[in-house]
C-alpha cells in the first residue's frame, strides 16, 4: 500500500510541479472523493498534504552515521553554581575566545575541565594536554583500540594512538623517560604530515640537551621549513651554532663592547643607527642568528656574559635580544635574561611572551613578585608570567601593589564615564581574577565592590568565579 | 542620588503613564520584588502570554522593562519605582539574576554607565503622582446605549465574517492558479506572490492566515531542498482544510482565532470552558522570529513534569522597533503554574493565569516525564483533532543526532525511527547521548528544543 501511495503522490506531484490539473489523474476512491468539491483540485491537495504528513516521513537515502560521543576527562566539571557562571561569561560579559582560553587555564589549575556544553573552544589543540581525547573527538576520529595491555606508547603501538593522545604520552615519557622518548621520535616523526612531525619534534624542547644533537640534525634537511627553523633553533639552544660567519661579523659590528667603569664586567651597547635601512637590517640579521652566533661573533666568554653586561637604550635592540634568546638561547640563558627583563622597558609583549614560554615553574614562580611589582594596572605581564599556573597568587603579594591601587581608583564616576579607563579596568579586573587564590579573589571583589562596583557587574565575572570555585581533581 | 516622587513625577512620559501606573501599585500584581544595593527589579503579569521584567537602578534612574510599550518609562518602571520610594519593605534582598546582569553588563558597555536619558520628551501638561491616586467615579450603566453597543458590535462582527468569507474564497482562487501556473515557477519566486495574497487577506480582516501565508516563504527556506515540495504541499492542504473548516464554522473560537485575531488575555481567563491546567512546568525552549509584517514572535514552549507529557506553548508579539527583548524565563527553568489553554481541539497556545511562589525546601529539581515509545503517533493522534496543525511538540525517547551527507537526523538509540533536523545542530550537541529530547514535529522536519542527555540538559539557539 505504501509503495501505491508514493507512486500516487509522485505523479500528482510531477503534475502540480509542471503546472495542471490532477484531479483526472487521481486514483479511483480519491476522485471520488473529491469531485464531489466544489474546487476538486484544493481537495486533492488537502488529501495529498493529509497523506504525506501522516502516512509518511522522510528516510535518509544513505546511512546515517552518528559522531563519536564526546568522551569524558580526567577531571570533573565544575559544580552547578559555578557552571553558571562560566556561562555568565561566555554569553553575557562576552569574552573573546583567547579571554575564554584564560578561564579554562584557571579551570585546569583549580582542578576541573570545562563542561562542553557550556563552553566549546574552536582551538581545542591549544588546550592543556589532558583534554586531548576531545581534540581527537573534534577531529571525529574514531576510537581504534590501543594495542593489547599497551598503556604506554612504544614504537609497535605508535600508529594505534590518536594523535593528540600520542603527543601527550610523548610529553610525559619525554619528562620520565627522555632518552627513549628521543628515539621515538627519531624513529617515527619522518612518516608523519609536516604540522603533526612540527608538534612532535617540539616535544624535544623539554629537557633539550647536548644528547638530542644526533636526533636533531636528522632533521636539518627536512622538507617543511617549520621544521628546520625549529630544528636550527633547538640545535642553537644546546650550543651547536650554524650562523654564517659573514652575517654574524656584520651583525656584531652594530654593538661595541666596553668595560663598566664602576663595576666589574663587560658593557655590551648597541651603536646607534642613522638610517632606516640600518635598522632593518640589523633586524633581519637578529631574526636569522643565534645567541651563541652572537657571543663567538662579539668574542665574549660565554652566554651569561653578554646577558650581565647588557645595556639597555635600544628598544628595538633589546627587543631583539630577548627573541633571540628566546628562539635559541640556553635554560640559563634565557632565565639569566628574564630576571632582567623589569629593567627593559619599552619590549613587545610578543618577545617578554616567548620568553617567559622558555621558563618552568619554579623560575616562573620566583620571578613573579619583581614582576607584580613594576606590572602596570592590566597586569599583562603577570599574567604572560603566570601561564599554567593560574590561580595561585595570594593576597598578600596583591594588596599593597601600585597596579592594584591604580585600578581600584579607575573604579570612580569620574573614570566611568572614559572609554579608554574602562576598558583598563576590565582587563585588569579580568587578569586579577585569573592570578588570585580563591581567598584573594574574595578579598579583591570586597574591595571592588566597595569602591562601588556593582556585585553583579560583569566586569567581576571572573573574580566571582575563582572565588566560588573550590578545588577540583587532581591529574 | 536615588529617587524621589517629584523624579519620578519628571520623568514620567505623560499623566496618563501615571495613571496606568498606580493600577499597578498592588503587590498581587508583581510576582516577585527584589532588590540588590541600588539595583530594584520584579516581574509583573501584563496582557501578553510572558509576564514582564522590570528594573531600575536607585542611583542613576536608569531602567528597563520587556513590555512592548513604546513609552519610556512605561508604567511598570513607573509603578516600581513608586512602589519603591514609598515603601521599600515589601522588597526582599537578592541576588541579582541574569537578566539584570545582563542589563547591566549592556548599560556598562554601551553608555559608560551612565544614567540612562528619557528619550521621549514629555507632553505638555502637568503631571502628578496624586491625580493618579484619585479613583474615577463609576460610569453608570444606560441599558439603551448598552443595546445599541451590542448591535453595533453584533453589525461590525457579521460584517467581518463576510469580509473574511470574501478573503478565504480569493486565496483558494489563488492557490487554483498556483496549482495550474507550477509549483516549480511558485518555489522559485514564493515572496512577491505569497505577499500578494497575504495583502488582499489583510484587507479581509483575516489577519492569522495572512500572516500564515506571508511566512510561508521563509519556512519553506528552512527545510532542504529535496523536501520543500511535501512541505509546500502539506502547508497549502493545511490551509485549504482551515478555509473549508472555518466556512462550516466562523464562530468556532480556535478556527476565529486562526484566520482572523486572537481573543484578549481579559477575555480568554473569563472564559470557563476555556482549558485549565495547574502544575509544574518546565521551560524547554524558545523561538524568537522577526516577521515580515514587522513584529517579532517569541515563542515559549512549556513542558508539564506532573504526570503524563503534555507541552504548552506562550506567545507574545512586539514591534522590532523596540529592539532585542530578554527572554523571560531561562531554558530549564521550572516553576509551579495554572495555565489556561486557548479553547483548540489540540490545546497548545496557553497564557499563564497565576504563578505560585514555593520556598526554598520545595524548589528540588523534578525530572521529566517519561517520553513518547511512539512520538509519531502522538503527531497522528494530534493530527486527527486538528489537521490544519503546523508543528506538534513531541517528547521523544533516547536518540543520537546523525549526518547522512550534509543533512542531520535524530536518531533513536534502537534505530527503529529517524527525523530529519532543521538546520546544523551545534558540534557538541552532536557529541551527546541524548535520554530525552523536546522537538516540534511538523511532518517534514524536526526543530530541536532542548533535552536531557549523559552531560546534562541542553538545549538548541533560536
Amino acid at each position: 500500500m505504501t509503495i501505491e501511495l508514493l507512486t500516487t503522490l509522485e505523479n500528482l506531484k510531477a503534475i502540480w510541479m509542471m503546472g495542471g490539473s490532477a484531479a483526472e489523474r487521481a486514483p479511483a476512491a480519491w476522485r471520488e472523493v473529491v469531485q464531489q468539491d466544489p474546487y476538486p483540485e484544493l481537495a486533492l491537495l488537502a488529501l495529498s498534504g493529509q497523506a504525506i504528513q501522516y502516512a509518511l516521513r522522510p528516510v535518509s537515502g544513505v546511512k546515517l552515521q552518528t559522531a563519536p560521543p564526546i568522551p569524558r576527562l580526567r577531571l570533573p566539571t565544575p559544580p552547578d553554581p559555578v557552571r553558571q557562571q562560566i556561562r555568565n561569561l561566555d554569553r553575557v560579559a562576552k569574552l573573546s575566545d583567547p579571554q575564554m582560553s584564560g578561564v579554562i587555564q584557571l579551570l585546569a589549575s583549580r582542578g576541573y575541565a570545562v563542561h562542553p556544553l557550556d563552553y566549546l573552544p574552536k582551538q581545542i589543540n591549544q588546550l592543556p594536554d589532558f583534554y586531548a581525547p576531545w581534540e581527537a573527538w573534534d577531529r571525529a576520529e574514531s576510537p581504534r583500540g590501543r594495542a593489547s595491555g599497551a598503556a604506554e606508547l612504544t614504537a609497535e603501538n605508535w600508529d594505534d594512538w590518536m594523535p593528540a593522545d600520542r603527543r601527550a604520552a610523548l610529553s610525559v615519557l619525554r619528562s620520565q623517560q627522555p632518552a627513549l622518548a628521543r628515539q621515538l621520535i627519531t624513529e617515527k616523526a619522518s612518516s608523519l604530515a609536516a604540522e603533526e612531525r612540527l608538534r612532535v619534534l617540539e616535544l624535544l624542547a623539554i629537557g633539550l640537551n647536548s644528547e638530542d644533537r644526533t636526533a636533531l640534525e636528522g632533521f636539518v634537511d627536512d622538507r617543511s621549513g617549520k621544521v628546520r627553523i625549529l630544528v636550527q633553533q633547538y640545535l642553537a639552544r644546546i650550543g651547536v651554532v650554524k650562523d654564517d660567519p659573514a652575517d654574524l661579523g656584520e651583525y656584531a659590528a652594530f654593538f661595541s663592547v666596553g668595560k663598566r667603569l664602576l663595576k666589574r664586567g663587560l658593557k655590551i651597547t648597541a651603536n646607534p643607527l642613522k638610517t632606516d635601512a640600518q635598522k632593518k637590517r640589523r633586524a633581519e640579521l637578529a631574526a636569522k642568528l643565534s645567541l651563541q652566533g652572537l657571543v663567538q661573533g662579539l668574542k665574549l666568554p660565554g652566554e651569561a656574559e653578554l646577558i650581565s653586561g647588557w645595556e639597555h637604550g635600544d628598544a628595538q635592540a633589546s627587543d631583539d635580544l630577548v627573541r633571540m634568546v628566546a628562539a635559541t638561547g640556553s635554560e640559563v640563558a634565557a632565565a639569566l635574561l628574564a630576571e632582567r627583563l623589569p629593567e627593559l622597558e619599552g619590549l613587545s609583549v610578543e618577545a617578554f611572551q616567548l620568553l617567559f614560554d622558555r621558563l618552568g615553574k619554579a623560575s616562573r614562580r620566583g620571578l613573579l613578585p619583581r614582576v607584580l611589582e613594576n606590572d602596570g594596572p592590566r597586569f599583562t605581564a603577570a599574567l604572560t608570567c603566570c601561564q599554567g599556573m593560574f590561580g595561585e597568587v595570594s593576597w598578600t603579594k596583591l594588596k599593597s601593589l601600585g597596579a592594584l591601587k591604580a585600578l581600584l581608583k579607575l573604579c570612580s564616576e569620574e573614570a566611568a564615564s572614559k572609554p579608554v579607563e574602562q576598558e583598563t579596568l576590565r582587563e585588569g579586573l579580568y587578569a586579577l581574577g585569573l592570578l588570585a587564590d580563591q581567598a584573594a579573589a574574595e578579598e579583591l571583589l570586597r574591595a571592588f565592590t566597595e569602591k562601588k562596583l556593582f556585585a553583579s557587574d560583569p566586569m567581576l565575572g571572573i573574580l566571582k568565579l575563582n572565588a566560588c570555585l573550590p578545588p577540583g581533581g587532581t591529574l | 542620588m536615588s529617587l524621589t516622587i517629584s523624579k519620578i513625577t519628571e520623568l514620567a512620559p505623560d499623566q496618563e503613564s501615571l495613571n496606568a501606573a498606580n493600577k499597578l501599585l498592588k503587590p498581587g500584581k508583581w510576582h516577585s520584588l527584589t532588590k540588590q544595593c541600588d539595583l530594584v527589579w520584579g516581574e509583573c503579569q501584563g496582557s501578553g502570554a510572558n509576564p514582564y521584567r522590570t528594573v531600575f537602578d536607585n542611583s542613576n534612574a536608569g531602567y528597563k522593562c520587556t513590555c512592548p510599550s513604546r513609552k519610556f518609562p512605561c508604567k511598570h518602571v513607573l509603578a516600581l519605582m513608586w512602589m519603591y520610594v514609598e515603601d521599600a519593605r515589601p522588597f526582599a534582598d537578592g541576588e541579582a539574576p541574569g537578566w539584570v546582569s545582563d542589563w547591566l553588563g549592556r548599560r556598562k558597555s554601551s553608555d559608560g554607565g551612565s544614567a540612562k536619558t528619557n528619550p521621549n520628551k514629555s507632553s505638555g501638561g502637568p503631571k502628578s503622582l496624586i491625580a493618579a491616586q484619585l479613583t474615577e467615579p463609576e460610569k453608570q450603566l444606560d441599558p439603551a446605549a448598552e443595546a445599541k453597543r451590542k448591535a453595533a458590535a453584533e453589525k461590525r462582527s457579521q460584517s467581518t465574517q463576510q469580509s473574511v468569507a470574501a478573503g478565504l474564497e480569493e486565496l483558494q482562487q489563488w492557490l487554483g492558479d498556483q496549482l495550474r501556473g507550477g509549483l516549480a515557477a511558485f518555489l522559485n519566486d514564493p515572496t512577491p506572490r505569497c505577499r500578494t495574497i497575504a495583502a488582499r487577506l489583510v484587507d479581509a480582516k483575516a489577519q492569522a492566515m495572512a500572516s500564515r501565508l506571508d511566512e510561508l516563504p521563509s519556512r519553506l527556506l528552512q527545510v532542504s531542498s529535496e523536501r520543500r515540495l511535501d512541505a509546500l504541499l502539506q502547508e497549502l492542504g493545511r490551509v485549504v482544510l482551515l478555509c473549508r473548516a472555518w466556512a462550516t464554522g466562523p464562530n468556532d473560537p480556535e478556527l476565529a482565532r486562526l484566520v482572523g485575531s486572537t481573543e484578549t488575555r481579559e477575555s480568554l481567563l473569563g472564559l470557563t470552558e476555556a482549558p485549565r491546567a495547574s502544575s509544574t512546568w518546565e521551560v524547554v525552549g524558545e523561538q524568537v522570529a522577526t516577521r515580515r509584517d514587522g513584529l517579532v514572535s517569541q515563542a515559549t514552549w512549556l513542558l508539564n513534569l506532573e504526570g503524563e507529557p503534555r507541552f504548552a506553548v506562550l506567545l507574545d508579539y512586539f514591534p522590532a522597533s523596540l529592539g532585542k527583548r530578554g527572554s523571560t524565563f531561562a531554558i530549564g527553568e521550572q516553576f509551579p503554574a495554572d495555565l489556561v489553554y486557548y479553547p483548540a481541539r489540540y490545546p497548545l497556545r496557553a497564557v499563564i493565569a497565576g504563578r505560585k511562589t514555593t520556598d526554598s525546601s520545595e524548589q528540588r529539581e523534578r525530572a521529566w516525564p517519561t517520553a513518547d515509545a511512539q512520538p509519531l503517533e502522538t503527531y497522528r493522534e494530534a493530527l486527527e483533532q486538528a489537521p490544519w496543525l503546523g508543528e506538534v511538540p513531541l517528547l521523544l525517547p533516547s536518540g543520537r543526532i546523525a549526518q547522512a551527507g550534509s543533512s542531520y537526523w535524530w536518531q533513536a538509540a534502537d534505530q527503529s525511527l529517524a527525523l530529519p533536523l532543521v538546520g546544523r545542530p551545534a558540534r557538541e550537541i552532536a557529541g551527546l547521548t541524548m535520554q530525552q529530547t523536546a522537538g516540534l514535529w511538523d511532518g517534514v522536519s524536526l526543530t530541536l528544543l532542548s533535552g536531557q542527555s549523559d552531560w546534562g540538559r541542553w538545549s538548541y539557539d533560536h
